[in-house]
C-alpha cells in the first residue's frame, strides 16, 4: 500500500468517525414552557391526594438522542408560583410553614447522571435544592417521543419524569404526618432543537 | 377531642401550659435554689413546643429552623444568670447583646440587600426585645412583665394566623401558653421570681418571631406596631382612674390584662383589615 493510499484511507476513516460523532453530539434544546409542567401531589389527612404545580419555571436541556447518558437538564422553579388551584392554600404553601418563598425564592434541579434502562426509559439522577438543602434524587424518565414536530417540522423531544421525595429531608417538616411527608413528583417536558 | 401530639391545639396550648406548670412547680417547690430557677420551666416548655410544632433541623437552614437553637442558648445563658444571681449592668448588657446577636444570626446575610422597610422591621424586632427586657428587669417579683409577654404573644399569634403562617402562629401561641402555665403557678399568690431562664429565651424567641413575621409572611407591620405598646401598660395603669387604686397583686394582674386587651384587640382588628390575603375559605 502506497503512502498516498494509506493517507486517503485514514482520512476517509477519520471523516466517518467525525461524522458519526457529530450525529451523536449532545444538542441544545429550548424548553417549551407552554408544554412543560412540574407537578406534585401530597396526601392530606389520609383523605385525599392534593395536586399542585408550579406556574413559573425556566431551564435548559442538552439532549443526545443516541447517547442519552450525555444529556443534561437544569430547571429553576419560582417557589412562590406554587399553584394548588386554591388561592388561600397557595398563600399558606408559600409561607415559612412550607416553601418559605420569601426566604428561599427558588428551588432547582440539576441532573448529575442519566442511565438508560430500556429502549425509551432511563433513570435521571440529579441534585434537588429546596429550602437551602441539596439532596440527590432519582427520577424514572420516559422518552416519550423524539422527532419532527407535526406542525412546524422542527426537531422536538418530549419526556416524562416521575419520582418521590420526603419533604422533611429538605427541612419542610410542618404538619407531618397529617399533611404527608412523601411527595410524588412529575415532570412533563417538551423541548425543541435550537 | 384528639389529644395526640399531632393535634395543633394540643401542640400550642395544652402541652406548653402543662409542661411549663409542671416543670416550674417541680423545680420551684424542690428547694430555695429550685425556686430561683423555677422559670426555667417556661424555657423548657417553649423549646419542646417549638420542636414539636416546627421539627428539628441540623444544621438549620431556614430562619424558623434556628428558633430552637436560640431558645436553648438563651435559656442556658439565663440559667447561668439566675444561678449566679447576676443583675444590673450584666442584665442590661445581655438585654442588648442577645436581641442584636439574634437578629444578626438570623438576618446578617440579608443586611446588605435590606431596603429601608427591612431596617424598620429589624428595628421593630429589637425594640420589642428591649421593651421586654426593660420590663422584666424592673419587675422580677411581679406578674406585670409575664402578662405583657403573654398579651404580645396572643396578638402576634393572631396576626400571624391572619398573615398565613400557621406554624409561626402556633409557635407564638405555644410561647403564650408556656408563659401562661408559669403565671397560673404565680397567681393569685406570687411564688417564684420571673427569672432570666425564662426572660432571655422568651424575649429572644419573640424578637426572632417578630422579625420573621415581618420579613417572610403577610403579617401586617402596622398591626404589630400597634401591638408593641402592650409593653407599656404597667406604666399606664397608675394613670387610669379607679384602676390606679388597685393594690392587691392578684387584682393588679386582672386590671393589667384588661388594659392590655385594648392594644391587643386593636392590633388584631387592624390585621384583619390590612392583611392582603385571599378571601377564599381554607
Amino acid at each position: 500500500m502506497t503512502f498516498k493510499k494509506l493517507l486517503g484511507t485514514s482520512l476517509i476513516t477519520a471523516s466517518m468517525a467525525v461524522s458519526s460523532l457529530s450525529q451523536a453530539a449532545p444538542a441544545e434544546y429550548e424548553i417549551d414552557m407552554a408544554h412543560t409542567n412540574v407537578l406534585f401531589n401530597v396526601n392530606h389527612l389520609g383523605l385525599s391526594n392534593m395536586l399542585g404545580r408550579f406556574d413559573e419555571l425556566q431551564g435548559s436541556l442538552v439532549f443526545d438522542k443516541e447517547n442519552i447518558e450525555n444529556s443534561k437538564v437544569e430547571i429553576t422553579i419560582a417557589t412562590a408560583s406554587v399553584n394548588t388551584f386554591h388561592e388561600k392554600r397557595d398563600e399558606h404553601l408559600s409561607s415559612p410553614d412550607f416553601f418559605n418563598a420569601a426566604e428561599f425564592p427558588e428551588m432547582t434541579f440539576s441532573s448529575t447522571a442519566i442511565s438508560r434502562t430500556g429502549d425509551n426509559t432511563a433513570t435521571l439522577t440529579g441534585d434537588l435544592t429546596l429550602m437551602g438543602v441539596t439532596k440527590s434524587v432519582n427520577l424514572d424518565l420516559t422518552i416519550n417521543k423524539v422527532g419532527e414536530h407535526p406542525f412546524n417540522k422542527k426537531q422536538v423531544a418530549g419526556f416524562t419524569a416521575t419520582g418521590a421525595i420526603k419533604r422533611s429531608d429538605f427541612g419542610m417538616k410542618y404538619g407531618v404526618p397529617m399533611i404527608g411527608d412523601d411527595i410524588a413528583l412529575r415532570l412533563e417536558l417538551e423541548a425543541g432543537l435550537k | 377531642m384528639d389529644l395526640s401530639l399531632s393535634n395543633p391545639i394540643v401542640q400550642s396550648s395544652i402541652l406548653p401550659l402543662c409542661l411549663s406548670l409542671l416543670i416550674a412547680a417541680a423545680l420551684g417547690f424542690s428547694s430555695a435554689k429550685g425556686a430561683r430557677i423555677a422559670a426555667l420551666g417556661v424555657a423548657i416548655s417553649a423549646l419542646v413546643t417549638v420542636i414539636i410544632i416546627q421539627g428539628f433541623s441540623f444544621p438549620p437552614k431556614a430562619t424558623s429552623q434556628k428558633l430552637p437553637y436560640l431558645i436553648a442558648a438563651a435559656g442556658v445563658i439565663g440559667l447561668i444568670f439566675d444561678l449566679l444571681k447576676l443583675k444590673g449592668i450584666a442584665w442590661r448588657l445581655a438585654g442588648i447583646i442577645l436581641p442584636v446577636a439574634t437578629i444578626g444570626w438570623l438576618f446578617g446575610n440579608r443586611l446588605g440587600s435590606t431596603q429601608i422597610d427591612g431596617l424598620i422591621y429589624l428595628s421593630a424586632a429589637v425594640l420589642v426585645s428591649l421593651f421586654a427586657y426593660w420590663q422584666f428587669e424592673k419587675s422580677r417579683h411581679q406578674l406585670d412583665s409575664g402578662i405583657q409577654i403573654l398579651l404580645y404573644c396572643a396578638g402576634l399569634g393572631a396576626i400571624l394566623m391572619i398573615g398565613s403562617s400557621a406554624m409561626l402562629s402556633q409557635s407564638t401561641f405555644g410561647l403564650m401558653a408556656a408563659v401562661g402555665g408559669f403565671l397560673l403557678l404565680n397567681w393569685p399568690k406570687f411564688r417564684f421570681p420571673v427569672g432570666a431562664a425564662m426572660v432571655f429565651p422568651l424575649v429572644t424567641a419573640l424578637a426572632a418571631l417578630t422579625a420573621q413575621s415581618l420579613f417572610f409572611t403577610k403579617a401586617s407591620g402596622i398591626a404589630i406596631a400597634i401591638l408593641i405598646p402592650v409593653f407599656l401598660i404597667s406604666y399606664l395603669l397608675p394613670k387610669i382612674p379607679l384602676l390606679n387604686k388597685v393594690s392587691s397583686p392578684a387584682m393588679r394582674a386582672i386590671c393589667l390584662t384588661a388594659v392590655g386587651v385594648v392594644p391587643l384587640g386593636t392590633s388584631i382588628l387592624v390585621a384583619i383589615m390590612l392583611t392582603e390575603t385571599s378571601a377564599s375559605g381554607y
